[in-house]
């Protein structure tokens, strides 16, 4: 017995030196690798760098507004911070994390919609910001108030690579340590969707809306404190979306509104109900230079 | 609580502890402790269920009693017909109620008759299948004089609730285990170490190649009719691998948590897919089933020994029944009907029992052959897994035409974010390691176990799917 619990403590210790060594390296290579998403690419910009226009929000962020004809139609500097499945926590994190590097945003676009009634974050978001949960103080709080296992994962080595291996496991550390090019063009930041949508995809917003949205209420709260010009906006919907009345509803909620939903009405040029297709956001980007003079 | 959870780490550690420390000299304690904790293990999933298990085990203590009180016959069948009844009542009513009200109803609509459908809110016991065969098993063998009834009802109770097997087997016989809880244990360092390295195995069999291939799995079937020919072969081929994995990797674990406390249980896995033909298939795959439907149904319906007709009768006869036991679809009959179908030209040709020998490859044309001959086992077994794995019949048939019609061997981005040939290269690697140790139980022997060990260990913890919460398959029969 007394050799077998040797054996036991010793296969123990090489478990927990081995956790600790793969943690350590995890986090360096995440920490010192070309970024290979949006929180990475927000925590490698140039300190005190100036942006004219941000924009943030869900996928309907990411798939709709084509960075690159902003930046050569008006000669801006333009970031599509729009990730898939953010929530308003998530806005909120990178929005934050931006003016803690110092970077002067002229004007911050936010995609306010059905998020208006999430008061909840991404997964996405949240397990691609784990690497850095001990070196930033504002993710630590993020993830303190958004991460149900917030504990486990600051303080047990290598509990957050495994639990969200999905996203930053072992084939996102070795895709990372090769520098292997991410899917999204940060300089862009738009990742294009391809192919029509169904004649019976639908999209349905809520039936109410939210009283209050406490991470909107912050959001709203840092940008009026850093003198950022903020709109919000609704993304175009196809013909096809239930409760429209919804968007009625976040006009006179939100006064510095614009409302897109209803800009697009050729089906053709959406993916599915709630994403337009490559041509449909080159379209919509088009649209939106003109309507917001930008 | 599942084996490769947290909280089966921390139950485990308790019980060891008290099992080897605080009750080492007595043997009825530890089985009384073993006892307590299985019935804190499956109680952990659902208490209600204690109540079925606690009811088979009572039947069949006092059947088997009875049984060794008389040796009339006519008493002795009435005996074995009550745990007969009860047993296969219990499982029928829990497993297969609603599948047979729902045909019922169907064929009755097929024939313009409306119906009115009463189907339950049944939840399947965890393990039903497994215990009521186990706990069968012993009342047969009284019947049949082939053992003596436990006189401990705590004996018998903790055989039929053992823990590290009461899930998902591998279905033990009273013969076997039952009477090593007669025994009192000592502790060896030897069955013990092997018992931890068949843990760490069974481990990355399940979180490694079984949970990973699961991931590739899920998306393929789940979306076959966008998947193209190349896509629709892997995902079978995963699925052959998902289920070996997660299967023979709990029957490892299970095994290995036996040994540590000082119990011996039958091998349930013996490389099934390096088998060079079906016969020798299902004499390597879930073993402890097998044999238990060979003792208990083949066997009784006369076997091998009866005329060729009845012979076919026969193996179809359990295969279907196989193939039913795993759960209540169509799936599982077609696919226990498909490997009748693939046993019937060995049994017509007196060929099923060929290769009763280990699987070597030599150099020569019989090697040629031995690989022809595994590739296509495999092959059909991968077919027939399809039928297991899809939802519906009809769903497996289109699964099989659209991997013969769409001829389209590109890669494929899958919904996952990973093209779909990505996991071949960890099968691969698996196969090449279950080759290199078919003739043992497990990777880590020899001068350098420790360092194999470690080595497993570390691909564990980096290669392992922690992310998505994968029940064991076969716990759903």
């Amino acid at each position: 017995m007394k050799a077998f619990l040797k054996h036991i403590g010793l296969l123990s210790i090489v478990i927990v030196v081995l956790l600790c060594v793969l943690d350590l390296a995890y986090t360096w290579v995440y920490e010192h690798s070309d970024p290979r998403n949006k929180t990475q690419f927000i925590l490698s910009l140039k300190e005190s760098d100036t942006l004219d226009y941000v924009f943030l929000g869900s996928s309907r962020v990411e798939n709709t507004i084509v960075t690159s004809k902003i930046k050569a139609l008006t000669d801006k500097t333009v970031l599509n911070l729009g990730t898939q499945g953010a929530k308003l926590d998530d806005v909120n994190i990178f929005l934050q994390l931006l003016l803690s590097r110092n970077i002067k945003i002229n004007k911050v676009f936010i995609q306010v919609d059905y998020l208006f009634n999430f008061e909840s974050s991404s997964d996405i978001v949240r397990s691609q910001s784990l690497p850095f949960i001990r070196k930033h103080s504002i993710i630590k709080t993020y993830l303190q108030k958004t991460d149900s296992s917030f504990n486990l994962n600051y303080y047990l080595p290598f509990y957050r690579y495994a639990k969200n291996d999905y996203r930053v496991g072992f084939r996102e550390f070795v895709a990372s340590s090769i520098n292997r090019k991410a899917v999204v063009n940060f300089n862009d930041g738009f990742l294009p969707l391809y192919g029509k949508m169904k004649s019976s995809s639908i999209s349905t917003l809520p039936k109410t809306i939210l009283k209050q949205n406490k991470s909107f209420d912050i959001i709203d709260s840092i940008c009026r404190k850093n003198k950022i010009d903020v709109i919000y906006f609704c993304a175009p919907f196809c013909q096809n979306l239930k409760n429209r009345d919804y968007v009625d509803s976040l006009k006179i909620r939100i006064p510095n509104f614009k409302d897109f939903s209803e800009v697009v009405t050729n089906n053709a040029l959406f993916q599915n109900c709630s994403h337009l297709n490559e041509e449909g956001a080159n379209y919509f980007t088009e649209l939106l230079i003109k309507e917001l003079k930008l | 609580m599942l084996f490769n959870s947290f909280s089966f780490l921390v139950f485990f550690v308790i019980v060891f502890s008290l099992y080897w420390f605080v009750f080492k000299t007595h043997n009825r304690y530890q089985n009384l402790l073993l006892l307590i904790s299985s019935y804190v293990f499956y109680g952990w999933w659902d208490w209600r269920f204690l109540s079925l298990i606690l009811f088979s085990t009572i039947v069949d203590f006092y059947v088997g009693h009875a049984l060794g009180l008389t040796i009339k016959k006519k008493h002795r069948r009435f005996l074995l017909g009550v745990s007969i009844c009860v047993n296969i009542g219990l499982l029928g009513f829990f497993k297969y109620y609603n599948f047979f009200i729902d045909n019922w109803v169907e064929v009755w609509s097929s024939l313009g008759i409306t119906m009115h459908r009463s189907t339950l809110q049944i939840i399947l016991p965890v393990g039903i299948s497994f215990y009521t065969f186990q706990t069968l098993s012993y009342t047969i063998d009284i019947y049949r004089d082939k053992i003596n009834p436990e006189k401990s009802v705590i004996n018998f109770a903790t055989f039929v609730a053992f823990f590290p097997q009461l899930v998902a087997g591998p279905i033990e016989r009273a013969k076997n285990l039952l009477p090593q809880f007669s025994i009192q244990k000592k502790f060896c360092y030897k069955k013990a170490m092997s018992g931890l390295h068949l843990i760490i195995w069974g481990l990355f069999k399940k979180v490694v190649i079984a949970d990973t291939c699961a991931t590739y799995v899920n998306v393929i079937f789940d979306n076959y009719e966008q998947m193209n020919t190349l896509s629709l072969v892997l995902g079978a081929v995963y699925f052959a691998f998902q289920i070996y994995g997660d299967f023979s990797g709990y029957s490892d674990i299970a095994v290995g948590l036996s040994r540590l406390l000082g119990f011996d249980l039958m091998r349930n896995f013996n490389y099934p897919y390096f088998s060079r033909d079906i016969a020798e298939f299902w004499r390597r795959w879930h073993i402890s089933l097998s044999t238990w439907f060979r003792d208990y149904v083949y066997i009784p319906l006369g076997g091998s020994r009866v005329s060729k007709i009845k012979q076919v009768r026969n193996v179809f006869v359990i295969f279907l029944v196989s193939g039913f036991w795993h759960g209540a679809n169509w799936t599982f009959i077609v696919w226990g009907a498909l490997n009748a179908v693939y046993f019937l030209p060995l049994l017509l040709l007196s060929r099923n029992r060929n290769y009763l020998d280990d699987i070597s490859i030599s150099k020569s044309f019989m090697g040629l052959k031995t690989i022809v001959n595994i590739a296509l086992t495999f092959m059909l077994t991968c077919l027939a897994w399809v039928f297991f794995r899809s939802n519906t019949v009809s769903d497996a048939v289109l699964y099989i035409k659209q991997i013969f019609l769409r001829n389209d061997f590109s890669s494929q981005f899958l919904s996952i974010e990973r093209y779909n040939f990505e996991a071949l290269l960890l099968v691969l690697l698996f196969v090449v390691i279950e080759w290199l140790i078919r003739h043992y139980e497990h990777p880590f022997l020899g001068k350098y176990a420790t360092i194999k060990s470690i080595g497993i260990v570390f691909l564990i913890i980096i290669l392992g799917v922690y992310s998505n919460h994968n029940d064991f398959i076969y716990f759903q029969f």
